[in-house]
């Protein structure tokens, strides 16, 4: 069997299939944790803990206005490269067909200049995350590998893609083939690092809102 | 005055003049992107060899290979190689059969020894002491081997020679191996492809005969020549891909503007072949052209890349099974945990009481 | 030809080769001019359309001297109207089989080559024999 057989059939099937149980175990975990009683009496005209919860979710996308402008390049550079991810991963035609391919459900993609211009400027994006990481006295203080960890294997998925589509560094198949191999890392690592935040940021803001609304404090 | 057996002395005999060699030399330096400047000395080279013997061996093969080499019949510069060869044994082709052509073999290989080329089409079976296939009472195994010991090189011709091919498929029943398994230190040329392109094998051939070396070959024994560029490389249709313009299936709006067809499989961005260069028939079309996509023929294991119209982004075998016991166990994991949670807090909580009392 | 073969045969693009040849050829040409040295452009390996190849040979045009040959097949040499610049175009079985642009003083394959000028003496001091022959046993009755 040849790499990219292997990295198609064996690589991607376990990696998918550790990705499916890691994710589930987490998300079943949270969920089924005891449902939070909190006896004391709402704040009145506290709102209902469903709405605080779908309120925090959003009203979190932009940083209050007392971090913004010292948060500026986090919050800017953050939406380049998850905007970018999204448009390389979901609208690039090979990624639309693999999905295809397991959910049965498809979409127009874009042309492939657009999608290769997105993903360098996604790259370039998380180096200048990376970089920020390791020049921040304060980020540089709390990262973990597990950040580190979380970083690399989102950025080498982009990096092998574009070698892959440019053409460059060896044979296709064998770009491709790592291109793959990556993927296949990174959905090892997602349940497991801080990746899984996909799910859990969701999550977490809820149970945020939720806390905050019931005591009638704003976010 | 001894007998003249150069190429040049034996053309010149038909009253064709040396222009034939220059004409061929190009032609061969044309299809096997050599620079210009060779030209002339593969036409010398040409000139100057004597004919070469080629013993023809076919194994577990279907014919194809041979209808792609022999199709055209017209003295033109593509068969001119037919003049250069003297085919001392192909089972399908020679006029006698039985003994008499197993005893052409042999006089052959006596004849020439050290100095023949050995062309095998077909996989060879190696399974149950390799009975699935045997000429003559002989096993394609015992065959190879015994023709191989005096040989000069070999080429295999084909995808089935070359990496196995169908009979190799899953679950090969018949143990077929590719020749390269078998050829021990021998020179290998793999002309590979379902059937291979016949410039492919004539190019191979030149080379030998004018330079007496084997052509550059890729990393799975193919000539750079021929199989150095992906057929998606060179496709007419690339700009559609590039575009985002592609068939969804065979008979819509796409596939009738002549749009890219990697989404109903096309195999062209990971085959290397000539193809869509030289095309078939003459230059008439080739499968993209015809509306079809690369099968991926000339790769190894092609048969087995989960499915023609399967698009390559596309994990190869069943993800269901898999994936929904996955799913079915990371539940289980989940409430697990979180149960385990739950009793924990319960502990905790009554330990508080507890000590409150 | 079927309709759906005629369409491909339509859509075939202009890919610009025509130009970028012709950009080299007169590279080659303004050498071979100053140094006299010979060179030759394959157009084989060139994914060139059909259309790409009519845009070409009208650029180039036809010159001064054209010639068809007969060696295993037919060929077609002419001058293009750039003198210097050849055309050599070899037919296969089904089509072109070599088509090349030669900037040269002349293109190789119309010459005779030297061995085969050796076998033609031999061959005409032949004719000649078997005509002196003939000749004088006419004579002779």
């Amino acid at each position: 069997m040849d790499l990219l057989a292997f990295a198609r059939g064996p690589a991607l099937s376990f990696s998918l299939a550790i990705f499916v149980l890691g994710v589930i175990w987490r998300l079943v975990g949270v969920l089924a944790l005891s449902p939070w009683n909190d006896l004391s009496p709402p704040r009145e005209g506290a709102p209902p803990n469903w709405l605080s919860a779908i309120q925090a979710v959003f009203r979190k996308m932009i940083p209050h206005r007392t971090f913004l402008t010292a948060g500026m390049f986090t919050t800017a550079n953050g939406y380049v490269f998850h905007i970018g991810l999204a448009i390389v991963v979901l609208l690039f035609v090979p990624h639309i067909l693999f999905i295809r391919s397991l959910f049965g459900v498809s979409w127009p993609g874009l042309p492939n200049g657009v999608v290769f211009g997105v993903g360098a400027l996604t790259a370039a994006s998380l180096l200048a995350a990376l970089a920020y990481r390791l020049t921040s006295p304060v980020l540089k203080l709390i990262s973990r590998p597990n950040d580190y960890i979380s970083w690399l294997l989102t950025f080498v998925p982009v990096v092998t893609g574009l070698a892959a589509a440019a053409h460059v560094g060896a044979r296709y198949e064998t770009l491709l083939a790592l291109h793959v191999l990556s993927i296949c890392a990174f959905l090892i690592w997602f349940p497991f690092g801080k990746l899984m935040h996909a799910f859990l940021f969701v999550l977490s803001r809820g149970a945020t809102g939720v806390r905050f609304g019931h005591r009638g404090a704003q976010l | 005055m001894k007998h003249d057996d150069t190429l040049a002395a034996e053309l010149e005999r038909r009253g064709v003049s040396r222009r034939a060699f220059l004409k061929f030399g190009s032609y061969i330096a044309s299809i096997m992107a050599l620079p210009p400047s060779s030209v002339e000395a593969l036409a010398e080279g040409l000139a100057a060899a004597r004919r070469q013997s080629v013993i023809w061996l076919s194994f577990q093969e279907c014919t194809g290979c041979t209808e792609s080499f022999t199709r055209s019949f017209a003295p033109t510069i593509e068969n001119l190689i037919f003049d250069f060869i003297s085919l001392d044994y192909h089972h399908t082709l020679m006029a006698v059969s039985g003994e008499a052509a197993e005893e052409a073999r042999k006089e052959a290989m006596a004849a020439n020894k050290g100095k023949y080329i050995v062309v095998v089409d077909g996989s060879v079976p190696i399974k149950d002491g390799g009975v699935y296939s045997a000429i003559a009472g002989v096993t394609n195994k015992q065959m190879l081997e015994d023709t191989l010991k005096d040989a000069f090189a070999v080429v295999a011709v084909g995808t089935c020679a070359s990496f196995g091919g169908i009979p190799k498929a899953n679950p090969n029943p018949t143990g077929a191996v590719a020749v390269s398994e078998l050829v021990g230190g021998k020179p290998l040329i793999n002309i590979s492809g379902c059937p291979p392109i016949a410039e492919a094998m004539t190019g191979a051939l030149s080379y030998l005969l004018s330079f007496g070396k084997i052509p550059e070959l890729d990393h799975l024994g193919r000539p750079k020549a021929f199989f150095g560029e992906t057929i998606h490389d060179r496709c007419y249709r690339r700009p559609f891909y590039e575009r985002g313009l592609f068939a969804d299936g065979f008979d819509d709006h796409g596939a009738r503007q002549g749009y890219c067809l990697y989404k109903v499989g096309c195999k062209g961005p990971v085959t290397y072949n000539a193809c869509a260069t030289m095309k078939w028939n003459g230059g008439v079309s080739f499968p993209i052209q015809s509306g079809h996509g690369c099968l991926g023929c000339s790769e190894p294991n092609f048969w087995d890349q989960g499915g023609f119209y399967r698009p390559l982004p596309t994990p190869l075998g069943a993800m269901g099974p898999a994936l929904a016991g996955a799913a079915v166990a990371g539940a289980a994991l989940g409430v697990g945990a979180a149960l385990s949670a739950r009793r924990h807090q319960k502990t905790y909580l009554a330990s508080l009481e507890k000590e409150k009392e | 030809m079927t309709s759906a073969c005629a369409s491909t045969e339509n859509l075939e693009p202009e890919t610009g080769f025509a130009d970028a040849i012709i950009w080299e050829t007169l590279a080659k040409l303004t050498h071979f001019a100053a140094s006299g040295e010979a060179s030759t452009i394959d157009l084989g390996g060139l994914p060139m359309s059909n259309r790409d190849r009519a845009a070409l040979d009208d650029l180039l045009g036809r010159g001064e001297v054209s010639a068809t040959l007969d060696v295993i097949g037919r060929s077609e040499v002419w001058e293009t109207q750039f003198a210097g610049v050849w055309r050599v175009r070899h037919h296969g079985a089904e089509g072109i089989a070599t088509d090349l642009i030669e900037i040269t003083v002349c293109p190789r394959i119309l010459s005779a080559d030297r061995r085969d000028a050796e076998t033609a003496a031999r061959r005409l001091a032949e004719a000649l024999e078997r005509k002196h022959g003939i000749a004088e046993t006419a004579h002779e009755t």
